[in-house]
Protein backbone atom coordinates (compact mmCIF):
# COMPACT_ATOMS: atom_id res chain seq x y z
CA UNK A 1 0.00 0.00 0.00
CA UNK A 2 1.49 3.16 -1.34
CA UNK A 3 1.39 6.32 1.22
CA UNK A 4 0.49 9.47 -0.04
CA UNK A 5 -1.87 10.05 2.96
CA UNK A 6 -1.68 13.83 3.86
CA UNK A 7 -3.71 14.85 0.50
CA UNK A 8 -6.11 12.46 1.25
CA UNK A 9 -5.86 13.30 4.94
CA UNK A 10 -6.75 16.59 4.54
CA UNK A 11 -9.20 15.84 2.22
CA UNK A 12 -10.73 13.59 4.73
CA UNK A 13 -10.59 15.77 7.54
CA UNK A 14 -12.35 18.63 5.71
CA UNK A 15 -15.51 16.35 4.61
CA UNK A 16 -15.51 15.45 8.52
CA UNK A 17 -15.74 18.88 9.82
CA UNK A 18 -18.24 20.43 7.21
CA UNK A 19 -19.99 16.82 8.03
CA UNK A 20 -19.61 18.13 11.40
CA UNK A 21 -20.89 21.77 10.94
CA UNK A 22 -23.81 20.94 8.56
CA UNK A 23 -25.34 18.19 11.16
CA UNK A 24 -27.54 20.80 12.64
CA UNK A 25 -28.97 21.85 9.39
CA UNK A 26 -30.21 18.85 8.59
CA UNK A 27 -30.93 16.86 11.52
CA UNK A 28 -33.95 18.64 13.33
CA UNK A 29 -34.40 16.16 16.17
CA UNK A 30 -33.20 17.93 19.20
CA UNK A 31 -32.55 14.29 20.43
CA UNK A 32 -29.44 13.49 17.78
CA UNK A 33 -28.37 17.01 18.30
CA UNK A 34 -28.15 15.92 21.91
CA UNK A 35 -26.22 12.93 21.04
CA UNK A 36 -23.96 14.77 18.72
CA UNK A 37 -23.25 17.21 21.83
CA UNK A 38 -22.46 14.27 24.48
CA UNK A 39 -20.15 12.77 21.55
CA UNK A 40 -18.13 16.43 21.28
CA UNK A 41 -17.76 16.58 24.83
CA UNK A 42 -16.54 12.73 25.18
CA UNK A 43 -13.95 13.48 22.53
CA UNK A 44 -12.89 16.16 24.65
CA UNK A 45 -11.99 13.93 27.51
CA UNK A 46 -11.45 10.85 25.71
CA UNK A 47 -8.48 12.87 23.14
CA UNK A 48 -7.07 14.64 26.96
CA UNK A 49 -7.00 10.94 28.78
CA UNK A 50 -5.23 9.46 25.29
CA UNK A 51 -2.88 12.34 25.96
CA UNK A 52 -1.85 11.52 29.42
CA UNK A 53 -1.20 7.96 28.33
CA UNK A 54 1.53 8.89 25.78
CA UNK A 55 3.74 9.22 28.93
CA UNK A 56 2.88 5.58 29.37
CA UNK A 57 0.76 6.08 33.03
CA UNK A 58 -2.91 5.09 32.77
CA UNK A 59 -4.40 7.96 35.40
CA UNK A 60 -8.12 6.62 36.53
CA UNK A 61 -8.19 10.03 38.35
CA UNK A 62 -9.04 11.65 34.89
CA UNK A 63 -12.91 11.09 35.40
CA UNK A 64 -12.86 12.02 38.96
CA UNK A 65 -11.04 15.00 37.42
CA UNK A 66 -13.28 16.02 35.10
CA UNK A 67 -15.93 16.10 37.75
CA UNK A 68 -13.97 18.15 39.66
CA UNK A 69 -14.29 20.86 36.58
CA UNK A 70 -18.10 20.20 36.27
CA UNK A 71 -18.21 21.11 39.86
CA UNK A 72 -16.16 23.70 40.03
CA UNK A 73 -17.74 25.59 37.05
CA UNK A 74 -21.01 24.85 38.80
CA UNK A 75 -20.26 26.06 42.07
CA UNK A 76 -18.28 29.40 40.60
CA UNK A 77 -21.64 30.61 38.42
CA UNK A 78 -24.41 29.34 41.43
CA UNK A 79 -22.68 30.70 44.63
CA UNK A 80 -20.34 33.27 43.47
CA UNK A 81 -23.01 34.36 40.85
CA UNK A 82 -20.13 34.62 37.84
CA UNK A 83 -20.74 34.06 34.62
CA UNK A 84 -20.40 30.95 32.22
CA UNK A 85 -17.57 32.52 30.20
CA UNK A 86 -15.65 33.40 33.11
CA UNK A 87 -16.42 30.39 35.66
CA UNK A 88 -15.15 28.41 32.76
CA UNK A 89 -11.14 29.15 32.87
CA UNK A 90 -11.33 29.44 36.19
CA UNK A 91 -12.94 26.09 36.58
CA UNK A 92 -9.88 24.69 34.53
CA UNK A 93 -7.03 26.26 36.65
CA UNK A 94 -8.93 25.25 39.60
CA UNK A 95 -9.25 21.77 38.65
CA UNK A 96 -5.75 21.86 36.99
CA UNK A 97 -4.12 23.07 40.69
CA UNK A 98 -6.01 20.35 42.52
CA UNK A 99 -4.63 17.71 40.10
CA UNK A 100 -1.24 19.14 40.97
CA UNK A 101 -2.19 18.05 44.39
CA UNK A 102 -3.46 14.53 43.43
CA UNK A 103 -0.92 13.82 41.41
CA UNK A 104 2.01 15.18 43.54
CA UNK A 105 2.00 11.88 45.65
CA UNK A 106 0.87 9.55 43.26
CA UNK A 107 3.86 10.29 40.89
CA UNK A 108 6.07 8.72 43.28
CA UNK A 109 4.61 5.35 41.86
CA UNK A 110 5.07 4.23 38.38
CA UNK A 111 2.88 1.40 36.45
CA UNK A 112 -0.47 -0.60 37.99
CA UNK A 113 0.41 0.89 41.38
CA UNK A 114 -0.09 4.74 39.92
CA UNK A 115 -3.01 3.47 38.51
CA UNK A 116 -4.30 1.91 41.86
CA UNK A 117 -3.08 5.13 43.96
CA UNK A 118 -4.96 7.47 40.97
CA UNK A 119 -8.08 5.31 41.11
CA UNK A 120 -7.86 5.39 45.49
CA UNK A 121 -7.32 9.63 45.30
CA UNK A 122 -10.35 10.15 42.93
CA UNK A 123 -12.55 8.06 45.18
CA UNK A 124 -11.50 10.26 47.80
CA UNK A 125 -12.40 12.95 45.28
CA UNK A 126 -15.81 11.77 44.41
CA UNK A 127 -16.18 10.72 48.50
CA UNK A 128 -16.13 14.29 49.45
CA UNK A 129 -18.58 15.08 47.03
CA UNK A 130 -21.04 12.68 48.90
CA UNK A 131 -20.42 13.55 52.15
CA UNK A 132 -20.22 17.54 51.86
CA UNK A 133 -23.76 18.52 51.57
CA UNK A 134 -22.83 22.20 51.90
CA UNK A 135 -21.14 23.03 48.59
CA UNK A 136 -21.20 20.12 46.77
CA UNK A 137 -24.60 19.17 47.41
CA UNK A 138 -24.31 15.70 48.83
CA UNK A 139 -25.68 12.69 46.73
CA UNK A 140 -28.22 14.47 45.15
CA UNK A 141 -25.56 16.66 43.56
CA UNK A 142 -25.75 19.92 42.14
CA UNK A 143 -29.25 21.25 40.00
CA UNK A 144 -30.68 23.37 38.60
CA UNK A 145 -27.06 24.61 37.01
CA UNK A 146 -27.66 27.46 34.95
CA UNK A 147 -27.22 28.03 31.38
CA UNK A 148 -24.15 29.44 30.04
CA UNK A 149 -25.64 33.31 29.31
CA UNK A 150 -26.61 34.16 26.11
CA UNK A 151 -23.16 35.82 23.83
CA UNK A 152 -22.83 38.78 21.85
CA UNK A 153 -20.54 38.47 19.46
CA UNK A 154 -19.71 41.54 17.03
CA UNK A 155 -21.88 40.65 13.83
CA UNK A 156 -24.22 37.72 14.68
CA UNK A 157 -27.08 38.29 17.25
CA UNK A 158 -27.15 37.90 20.14
CA UNK A 159 -26.98 33.56 20.83
CA UNK A 160 -28.94 32.56 23.83
CA UNK A 161 -28.63 29.44 25.46
CA UNK A 162 -31.65 27.50 27.15
CA UNK A 163 -33.38 24.39 27.03
CA UNK A 164 -35.18 24.38 24.09
CA UNK A 165 -32.54 25.47 21.83
CA UNK A 166 -29.72 23.02 21.29
CA UNK A 167 -27.88 24.31 18.11
CA UNK A 168 -25.55 27.37 19.53
CA UNK A 169 -24.68 24.01 22.78
CA UNK A 170 -23.88 22.17 19.50
CA UNK A 171 -21.58 24.76 18.57
CA UNK A 172 -20.12 26.09 21.19
CA UNK A 173 -19.08 22.03 22.19
CA UNK A 174 -18.18 21.64 18.66
CA UNK A 175 -15.80 24.83 18.87
CA UNK A 176 -14.38 23.82 21.81
CA UNK A 177 -13.52 20.29 20.65
CA UNK A 178 -11.96 21.62 17.55
CA UNK A 179 -9.94 23.86 19.82
CA UNK A 180 -8.90 21.81 22.27
CA UNK A 181 -8.19 18.52 19.40
CA UNK A 182 -5.70 21.09 17.47
CA UNK A 183 -4.07 22.24 21.11
CA UNK A 184 -3.56 18.63 21.57
CA UNK A 185 -2.27 17.59 18.31
CA UNK A 186 0.18 20.69 18.47
CA UNK A 187 1.39 19.59 22.24
CA UNK A 188 1.87 16.29 21.10
CA UNK A 189 3.80 16.54 17.54
CA UNK A 190 6.03 19.33 20.54
CA UNK A 191 9.05 19.04 22.10
CA UNK A 192 6.76 17.96 25.00
CA UNK A 193 4.98 14.98 23.25
CA UNK A 194 8.63 13.92 21.56
CA UNK A 195 9.35 13.92 25.21
CA UNK A 196 6.25 12.12 26.45
CA UNK A 197 7.13 9.25 24.01
CA UNK A 198 10.92 8.83 25.38
CA UNK A 199 9.31 8.41 28.67
CA UNK A 200 6.93 5.87 27.67
CA UNK A 201 9.57 3.95 25.90
CA UNK A 202 12.15 4.13 28.89
CA UNK A 203 11.94 5.77 32.09
CA UNK A 204 15.40 5.15 33.08
CA UNK A 205 17.18 6.04 29.62
CA UNK A 206 15.18 9.23 29.48
CA UNK A 207 16.75 9.89 32.67
CA UNK A 208 19.84 9.46 31.38
CA UNK A 209 19.87 11.62 28.78
CA UNK A 210 18.91 14.69 31.29
CA UNK A 211 14.65 14.71 30.88
CA UNK A 212 13.17 15.36 34.67
CA UNK A 213 10.51 12.24 34.05
CA UNK A 214 9.07 13.06 37.32
CA UNK A 215 8.35 16.83 36.32
CA UNK A 216 7.38 16.20 32.79
CA UNK A 217 4.86 13.53 33.36
CA UNK A 218 3.14 15.97 35.62
CA UNK A 219 2.99 18.71 33.05
CA UNK A 220 1.23 15.99 30.48
CA UNK A 221 -0.88 14.90 33.63
CA UNK A 222 -2.20 18.64 34.57
CA UNK A 223 -2.31 19.64 30.86
CA UNK A 224 -4.47 16.54 30.16
CA UNK A 225 -6.47 17.61 33.28
CA UNK A 226 -7.35 21.24 32.16
CA UNK A 227 -8.79 19.68 29.04
CA UNK A 228 -10.76 17.07 31.37
CA UNK A 229 -11.88 19.77 33.58
CA UNK A 230 -12.89 21.86 30.33
CA UNK A 231 -15.20 18.97 29.01
CA UNK A 232 -16.39 18.63 32.48
CA UNK A 233 -17.52 22.43 32.90
CA UNK A 234 -19.45 22.11 29.41
CA UNK A 235 -20.92 18.84 30.67
CA UNK A 236 -22.25 20.40 34.07
CA UNK A 237 -23.59 23.81 31.55
CA UNK A 238 -25.34 21.80 29.54
CA UNK A 239 -26.90 18.77 31.41
CA UNK A 240 -27.63 21.08 34.28
CA UNK A 241 -27.29 18.57 36.84
CA UNK A 242 -24.65 17.11 38.52
CA UNK A 243 -24.50 14.00 41.01
CA UNK A 244 -21.43 12.29 41.82
CA UNK A 245 -21.92 9.08 40.61
CA UNK A 246 -22.36 10.35 36.82
CA UNK A 247 -18.17 10.52 37.19
CA UNK A 248 -17.99 7.46 39.14
CA UNK A 249 -15.81 4.84 37.56
CA UNK A 250 -18.54 3.85 35.11
CA UNK A 251 -18.34 6.68 32.61
CA UNK A 252 -14.46 6.10 33.73
CA UNK A 253 -14.17 2.63 32.46
CA UNK A 254 -16.06 3.70 29.34
CA UNK A 255 -13.91 6.30 28.63
CA UNK A 256 -11.12 3.74 28.91
CA UNK A 257 -13.00 1.42 26.84
CA UNK A 258 -13.48 4.04 24.01
CA UNK A 259 -9.45 5.22 23.97
CA UNK A 260 -8.81 0.81 24.10
CA UNK A 261 -11.30 0.41 21.07
CA UNK A 262 -10.62 3.25 19.26
CA UNK A 263 -6.87 2.38 19.71
CA UNK A 264 -4.24 4.36 21.90
CA UNK A 265 -1.28 4.61 19.27
CA UNK A 266 -3.17 7.02 17.12
CA UNK A 267 -4.30 10.53 17.38
CA UNK A 268 -7.58 9.69 15.82
CA UNK A 269 -8.04 6.55 18.18
CA UNK A 270 -10.18 8.01 20.49
CA UNK A 271 -12.29 10.22 18.42
CA UNK A 272 -13.04 6.86 16.59
CA UNK A 273 -14.04 4.84 19.61
CA UNK A 274 -16.57 7.46 21.12
CA UNK A 275 -18.46 7.63 17.67
CA UNK A 276 -17.96 4.43 16.87
CA UNK A 277 -19.73 3.32 20.98
CA UNK A 278 -21.75 6.45 21.24
CA UNK A 279 -23.62 5.97 17.41
CA UNK A 280 -23.73 2.00 18.18
CA UNK A 281 -25.94 2.62 21.76
CA UNK A 282 -28.37 5.03 20.06
CA UNK A 283 -28.82 2.41 17.37
CA UNK A 284 -29.26 -0.81 19.60
CA UNK A 285 -31.90 1.67 21.90
CA UNK A 286 -34.65 -1.38 21.19
CA UNK A 287 -32.19 -3.31 23.64
CA UNK A 288 -30.98 -1.16 25.52
CA UNK A 289 -30.76 -3.70 28.50
CA UNK A 290 -28.17 -5.72 26.07
CA UNK A 291 -26.12 -2.83 25.27
CA UNK A 292 -23.37 -3.69 27.88
CA UNK A 293 -23.08 -6.89 26.35
CA UNK A 294 -22.48 -5.84 23.01
CA UNK A 295 -19.60 -3.67 24.70
CA UNK A 296 -18.25 -6.28 26.49
CA UNK A 297 -17.56 -8.36 23.16
CA UNK A 298 -16.35 -5.57 21.15
CA UNK A 299 -13.91 -4.88 23.95
CA UNK A 300 -12.88 -8.85 23.89
CA UNK A 301 -12.43 -9.00 20.51
CA UNK A 302 -10.42 -5.86 20.19
CA UNK A 303 -8.19 -6.79 22.85
CA UNK A 304 -7.98 -10.31 21.43
CA UNK A 305 -7.61 -10.05 17.70
CA UNK A 306 -6.73 -5.84 17.59
CA UNK A 307 -3.81 -5.48 20.31
CA UNK B 1 -19.59 4.33 73.52
CA UNK B 2 -20.46 1.08 75.79
CA UNK B 3 -18.88 -1.66 76.13
CA UNK B 4 -22.03 -3.79 74.30
CA UNK B 5 -21.59 -1.45 71.37
CA UNK B 6 -17.71 -2.46 71.07
CA UNK B 7 -18.35 -6.22 71.08
CA UNK B 8 -21.22 -5.58 68.57
CA UNK B 9 -18.99 -3.51 66.57
CA UNK B 10 -16.06 -5.67 67.12
CA UNK B 11 -18.59 -8.34 66.04
CA UNK B 12 -19.49 -6.74 63.08
CA UNK B 13 -15.79 -6.04 61.84
CA UNK B 14 -14.86 -9.64 62.48
CA UNK B 15 -17.77 -10.93 60.17
CA UNK B 16 -16.42 -8.04 57.89
CA UNK B 17 -13.11 -9.48 57.89
CA UNK B 18 -14.23 -13.00 57.02
CA UNK B 19 -15.80 -11.63 53.94
CA UNK B 20 -13.50 -9.63 52.86
CA UNK B 21 -11.01 -12.84 53.40
CA UNK B 22 -12.76 -15.05 51.40
CA UNK B 23 -13.37 -12.71 48.80
CA UNK B 24 -9.91 -11.42 48.31
CA UNK B 25 -8.13 -14.40 48.45
CA UNK B 26 -9.20 -15.19 45.10
CA UNK B 27 -7.88 -12.08 44.26
CA UNK B 28 -4.68 -12.44 45.39
CA UNK B 29 -4.20 -15.67 43.86
CA UNK B 30 -5.17 -14.50 40.31
CA UNK B 31 -2.64 -11.66 40.89
CA UNK B 32 -0.22 -13.88 41.93
CA UNK B 33 -0.48 -16.45 39.95
CA UNK B 34 -1.39 -14.96 36.19
CA UNK B 35 -0.78 -11.17 37.11
CA UNK B 36 -3.86 -10.38 36.34
CA UNK B 37 -6.31 -7.41 37.42
CA UNK B 38 -9.30 -9.38 37.50
CA UNK B 39 -11.91 -6.60 38.30
CA UNK B 40 -14.82 -8.78 37.53
CA UNK B 41 -14.02 -10.80 40.54
CA UNK B 42 -17.29 -9.12 42.35
CA UNK B 43 -19.71 -10.35 39.53
CA UNK B 44 -18.50 -13.98 40.42
CA UNK B 45 -19.73 -13.02 44.17
CA UNK B 46 -22.61 -11.81 42.66
CA UNK B 47 -23.80 -14.94 40.98
CA UNK B 48 -22.91 -16.75 44.18
CA UNK B 49 -25.39 -15.02 46.02
CA UNK B 50 -27.85 -15.51 43.18
CA UNK B 51 -26.52 -19.25 42.85
CA UNK B 52 -27.58 -19.24 46.52
CA UNK B 53 -30.84 -18.14 45.89
CA UNK B 54 -32.08 -20.09 42.84
CA UNK B 55 -31.01 -23.62 44.97
CA UNK B 56 -32.18 -22.29 48.32
CA UNK B 57 -35.04 -20.07 47.85
CA UNK B 58 -36.58 -21.31 44.95
CA UNK B 59 -35.65 -25.06 44.97
CA UNK B 60 -35.79 -25.35 48.88
CA UNK B 61 -32.72 -27.19 48.94
CA UNK B 62 -30.80 -27.12 52.38
CA UNK B 63 -28.04 -24.08 53.08
CA UNK B 64 -25.12 -25.89 53.21
CA UNK B 65 -25.76 -27.98 50.40
CA UNK B 66 -26.85 -25.21 48.06
CA UNK B 67 -23.76 -23.10 48.93
CA UNK B 68 -21.30 -26.51 48.40
CA UNK B 69 -23.09 -26.44 45.06
CA UNK B 70 -23.18 -22.45 44.36
CA UNK B 71 -19.47 -23.02 44.69
CA UNK B 72 -19.50 -25.97 42.26
CA UNK B 73 -21.27 -23.70 39.70
CA UNK B 74 -19.35 -20.33 39.76
CA UNK B 75 -16.18 -22.14 40.09
CA UNK B 76 -16.72 -23.95 37.01
CA UNK B 77 -17.88 -21.02 35.16
CA UNK B 78 -14.75 -18.95 36.04
CA UNK B 79 -12.16 -21.47 34.50
CA UNK B 80 -14.51 -20.96 31.54
CA UNK B 81 -13.74 -17.55 31.44
CA UNK B 82 -10.06 -17.68 32.70
CA UNK B 83 -9.52 -20.42 30.00
CA UNK B 84 -11.70 -18.11 27.02
CA UNK B 85 -10.97 -14.35 28.21
CA UNK B 86 -7.20 -13.96 30.52
CA UNK B 87 -5.02 -16.82 28.75
CA UNK B 88 -3.73 -14.06 26.52
CA UNK B 89 -3.82 -11.54 28.76
CA UNK B 90 -1.61 -13.51 31.61
CA UNK B 91 0.78 -10.65 32.76
CA UNK B 92 -0.72 -7.61 31.29
CA UNK B 93 -2.14 -5.24 33.86
CA UNK B 94 -3.82 -2.56 32.23
CA UNK B 95 -5.14 -4.82 29.17
CA UNK B 96 -6.45 -7.65 31.86
CA UNK B 97 -8.31 -4.95 33.64
CA UNK B 98 -10.32 -3.17 30.60
CA UNK B 99 -10.78 -7.03 29.39
CA UNK B 100 -12.47 -7.41 33.29
CA UNK B 101 -14.33 -5.06 33.28
CA UNK B 102 -15.93 -5.83 30.04
CA UNK B 103 -16.52 -8.94 31.36
CA UNK B 104 -18.61 -7.45 34.14
CA UNK B 105 -20.78 -5.53 31.79
CA UNK B 106 -21.18 -9.25 30.20
CA UNK B 107 -21.83 -11.09 33.60
CA UNK B 108 -24.28 -8.61 34.75
CA UNK B 109 -26.48 -8.56 31.90
CA UNK B 110 -26.37 -12.35 32.48
CA UNK B 111 -27.54 -11.86 35.57
CA UNK B 112 -29.52 -9.56 34.93
CA UNK B 113 -31.58 -11.21 31.46
CA UNK B 114 -31.35 -14.30 34.35
CA UNK B 115 -33.05 -13.45 37.50
CA UNK B 116 -34.01 -9.50 36.67
CA UNK B 117 -32.78 -5.99 38.39
CA UNK B 118 -34.99 -6.56 41.24
CA UNK B 119 -33.37 -7.17 44.72
CA UNK B 120 -33.87 -10.46 45.97
CA UNK B 121 -34.59 -11.31 49.70
CA UNK B 122 -33.12 -14.71 50.39
CA UNK B 123 -34.69 -16.18 54.29
CA UNK B 124 -32.93 -16.40 57.33
CA UNK B 125 -31.39 -19.52 57.61
CA UNK B 126 -30.01 -19.29 61.69
CA UNK B 127 -33.00 -17.01 63.47
CA UNK B 128 -32.85 -15.82 66.51
CA UNK B 129 -30.21 -13.67 68.80
CA UNK B 130 -27.31 -14.47 71.21
CA UNK B 131 -27.33 -12.49 74.17
CA UNK B 132 -24.15 -12.64 76.71
CA UNK B 133 -23.86 -10.38 79.13
CA UNK B 134 -26.04 -7.44 78.10
CA UNK B 135 -24.40 -7.86 74.24
CA UNK B 136 -27.56 -9.02 71.42
CA UNK B 137 -25.40 -10.40 68.15
CA UNK B 138 -27.58 -11.99 65.75
CA UNK B 139 -27.06 -15.71 64.91
CA UNK B 140 -27.74 -15.28 61.14
CA UNK B 141 -23.99 -12.67 61.40
CA UNK B 142 -22.44 -14.93 63.53
CA UNK B 143 -22.91 -17.98 61.94
CA UNK B 144 -20.87 -16.57 59.01
CA UNK B 145 -17.62 -16.15 61.19
CA UNK B 146 -17.21 -20.11 61.42
CA UNK B 147 -18.59 -21.17 57.81
CA UNK B 148 -16.02 -18.92 56.58
CA UNK B 149 -13.45 -19.89 58.79
CA UNK B 150 -13.66 -23.58 57.66
CA UNK B 151 -13.57 -22.40 54.22
CA UNK B 152 -10.44 -20.66 54.56
CA UNK B 153 -9.11 -23.08 57.10
CA UNK B 154 -9.61 -25.73 53.92
CA UNK B 155 -8.12 -23.72 51.48
CA UNK B 156 -5.05 -23.17 53.51
CA UNK B 157 -4.55 -27.08 53.85
CA UNK B 158 -5.04 -27.54 50.50
CA UNK B 159 -2.43 -24.93 49.35
CA UNK B 160 0.22 -26.23 52.21
CA UNK B 161 -0.38 -29.70 52.29
CA UNK B 162 -1.48 -30.55 48.81
CA UNK B 163 0.68 -31.47 45.23
CA UNK B 164 -1.23 -29.11 43.50
CA UNK B 165 -1.27 -26.53 46.11
CA UNK B 166 2.78 -26.36 46.46
CA UNK B 167 2.58 -25.76 42.93
CA UNK B 168 0.52 -23.12 43.32
CA UNK B 169 2.53 -21.82 45.43
CA UNK B 170 6.23 -22.16 43.44
CA UNK B 171 4.28 -20.40 40.29
CA UNK B 172 3.68 -17.40 42.80
CA UNK B 173 6.88 -17.70 43.61
CA UNK B 174 8.75 -17.88 39.47
CA UNK B 175 6.79 -19.28 37.19
CA UNK B 176 9.71 -20.13 34.97
CA UNK B 177 11.46 -21.94 37.51
CA UNK B 178 7.90 -23.49 38.67
CA UNK B 179 7.64 -24.49 34.59
CA UNK B 180 11.17 -26.00 34.56
CA UNK B 181 10.27 -28.51 37.26
CA UNK B 182 7.39 -29.67 35.91
CA UNK B 183 4.26 -27.82 37.06
CA UNK B 184 1.90 -27.17 34.46
CA UNK B 185 1.07 -23.76 34.66
CA UNK B 186 -2.10 -23.82 32.60
CA UNK B 187 -3.28 -26.09 35.01
CA UNK B 188 -2.67 -24.15 37.76
CA UNK B 189 -3.89 -20.75 36.67
CA UNK B 190 -7.28 -22.94 35.87
CA UNK B 191 -7.11 -23.94 39.17
CA UNK B 192 -6.38 -20.36 40.86
CA UNK B 193 -9.39 -19.06 39.44
CA UNK B 194 -11.79 -22.05 39.99
CA UNK B 195 -10.45 -22.07 43.77
CA UNK B 196 -10.77 -17.94 43.37
CA UNK B 197 -13.95 -17.97 41.96
CA UNK B 198 -15.22 -20.97 44.56
CA UNK B 199 -14.33 -18.49 47.62
CA UNK B 200 -16.22 -15.27 46.08
CA UNK B 201 -19.28 -17.46 45.63
CA UNK B 202 -19.12 -18.71 48.91
CA UNK B 203 -18.88 -15.18 50.30
CA UNK B 204 -21.40 -14.20 48.19
CA UNK B 205 -24.06 -17.57 49.29
CA UNK B 206 -22.76 -16.20 53.08
CA UNK B 207 -24.06 -12.99 52.85
CA UNK B 208 -26.90 -13.26 51.00
CA UNK B 209 -29.47 -14.13 53.83
CA UNK B 210 -28.54 -10.71 55.14
CA UNK B 211 -27.87 -8.40 52.13
CA UNK B 212 -29.86 -8.58 49.22
CA UNK B 213 -29.29 -9.97 46.09
CA UNK B 214 -29.57 -8.21 42.78
CA UNK B 215 -26.92 -7.64 39.78
CA UNK B 216 -25.15 -5.06 41.20
CA UNK B 217 -23.47 -6.24 43.51
CA UNK B 218 -20.60 -6.36 42.22
CA UNK B 219 -18.09 -3.84 41.51
CA UNK B 220 -18.40 -1.78 44.77
CA UNK B 221 -16.81 -4.63 46.56
CA UNK B 222 -14.38 -5.69 44.21
CA UNK B 223 -12.79 -2.13 44.94
CA UNK B 224 -12.76 -3.00 48.76
CA UNK B 225 -11.16 -6.51 47.39
CA UNK B 226 -8.30 -4.59 45.82
CA UNK B 227 -7.97 -2.10 48.55
CA UNK B 228 -7.24 -5.24 50.72
CA UNK B 229 -5.03 -6.59 47.84
CA UNK B 230 -2.91 -3.97 47.19
CA UNK B 231 -2.98 -3.11 51.40
CA UNK B 232 -1.74 -6.93 52.19
CA UNK B 233 0.90 -7.24 49.05
CA UNK B 234 -0.64 -8.01 46.56
CA UNK B 235 0.72 -11.76 46.40
CA UNK B 236 0.36 -11.88 49.90
CA UNK B 237 -1.90 -14.60 51.33
CA UNK B 238 -0.87 -14.16 54.77
CA UNK B 239 -0.99 -10.58 53.83
CA UNK B 240 -4.36 -10.66 52.67
CA UNK B 241 -5.93 -12.21 55.52
CA UNK B 242 -4.37 -9.66 57.83
CA UNK B 243 -5.22 -6.43 55.45
CA UNK B 244 -9.21 -7.94 55.25
CA UNK B 245 -8.98 -7.99 58.67
CA UNK B 246 -8.21 -4.14 59.24
CA UNK B 247 -10.50 -3.25 56.65
CA UNK B 248 -13.41 -5.07 58.13
CA UNK B 249 -13.07 -3.35 61.48
CA UNK B 250 -12.42 0.38 59.66
CA UNK B 251 -15.33 -0.02 57.55
CA UNK B 252 -17.16 -1.34 61.08
CA UNK B 253 -16.04 1.12 63.23
CA UNK B 254 -15.50 4.06 61.45
CA UNK B 255 -19.06 3.53 60.23
CA UNK B 256 -20.51 3.25 63.42
CA UNK B 257 -18.83 6.02 65.18
CA UNK B 258 -18.57 8.28 62.24
CA UNK B 259 -20.45 7.39 59.28
CA UNK B 260 -20.29 4.77 56.01
CA UNK B 261 -18.84 7.75 53.69
CA UNK B 262 -16.19 8.56 55.76
CA UNK B 263 -15.34 4.96 56.46
CA UNK B 264 -15.10 4.67 52.62
CA UNK B 265 -12.95 7.64 52.40
CA UNK B 266 -10.88 6.43 55.16
CA UNK B 267 -10.52 3.10 53.18
CA UNK B 268 -9.47 4.61 49.84
CA UNK B 269 -6.83 7.27 51.44
CA UNK B 270 -5.21 3.89 53.35
CA UNK B 271 -5.01 2.73 49.38
CA UNK B 272 -3.22 5.49 48.33
CA UNK B 273 -1.15 6.25 51.40
CA UNK B 274 0.45 2.37 51.45
CA UNK B 275 0.90 2.53 48.05
CA UNK B 276 2.62 5.56 48.15
CA UNK B 277 4.84 4.95 51.09
CA UNK B 278 5.00 0.99 51.45
CA UNK B 279 3.99 -0.01 47.68
CA UNK B 280 4.95 -3.54 48.52
CA UNK B 281 1.95 -3.46 50.68
CA UNK B 282 2.10 -4.44 55.00
CA UNK B 283 3.38 -8.38 54.60
CA UNK B 284 4.98 -8.35 50.54
CA UNK B 285 8.24 -8.46 49.68
CA UNK B 286 8.79 -7.66 46.25
CA UNK B 287 9.61 -3.93 45.73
Amino acid sequence: MKRNRPKSKYIGISAALLAAFLIPAFVKSPYWLHVFITIWIYIIVTSSLRFTITMGEWSFAHVPLMGMGAYTSALFVKSLGLSFWSALPLAVLTTAAISILIYLPCLSTTGTFFFFSSFAFGEVMRLCWVKFQNPFGGPMGLFDIPYPDSLQLPILPAIKFGPLSKTPFYYMTLLFMLISLLLLYMLERSRLGRIADAIRESNLLSQFVGIRVNGYKMVILVIGTAFAALGGSLYAHYFTLIQPDDFYWGLGVYIIIYLVVGGTQRFEGPIAGVLLFVLLRELLRPIVMYVPLVYGFILAATLAFLP
Amino acid sequence: MTFAQFIQMFANGTMLGFQLSLFATGLTLVYGIMHIINFAHGELYMLGAFAVYLFFQVFGINFVVSLLLAMAVVSFLSIVIERVFFKPMRGYHIPSFIMSTGLIFVLQVMAMSLFGVKDKAVDSVFTGVLKVAGVTLSKERLMIIPISFVVIAAFYVFLLRSRSGRAMRAVMQDPDAAALQGVNIDTTCSLAMGIGGAMAAAAGGLLAPIFVVNPYLGPPLTWEGFVVVCLGGRTSLPGTLLAAFIMGYIKSFVSTLVDPIVASMCAAALLGIILIFRPQGLLGHEA
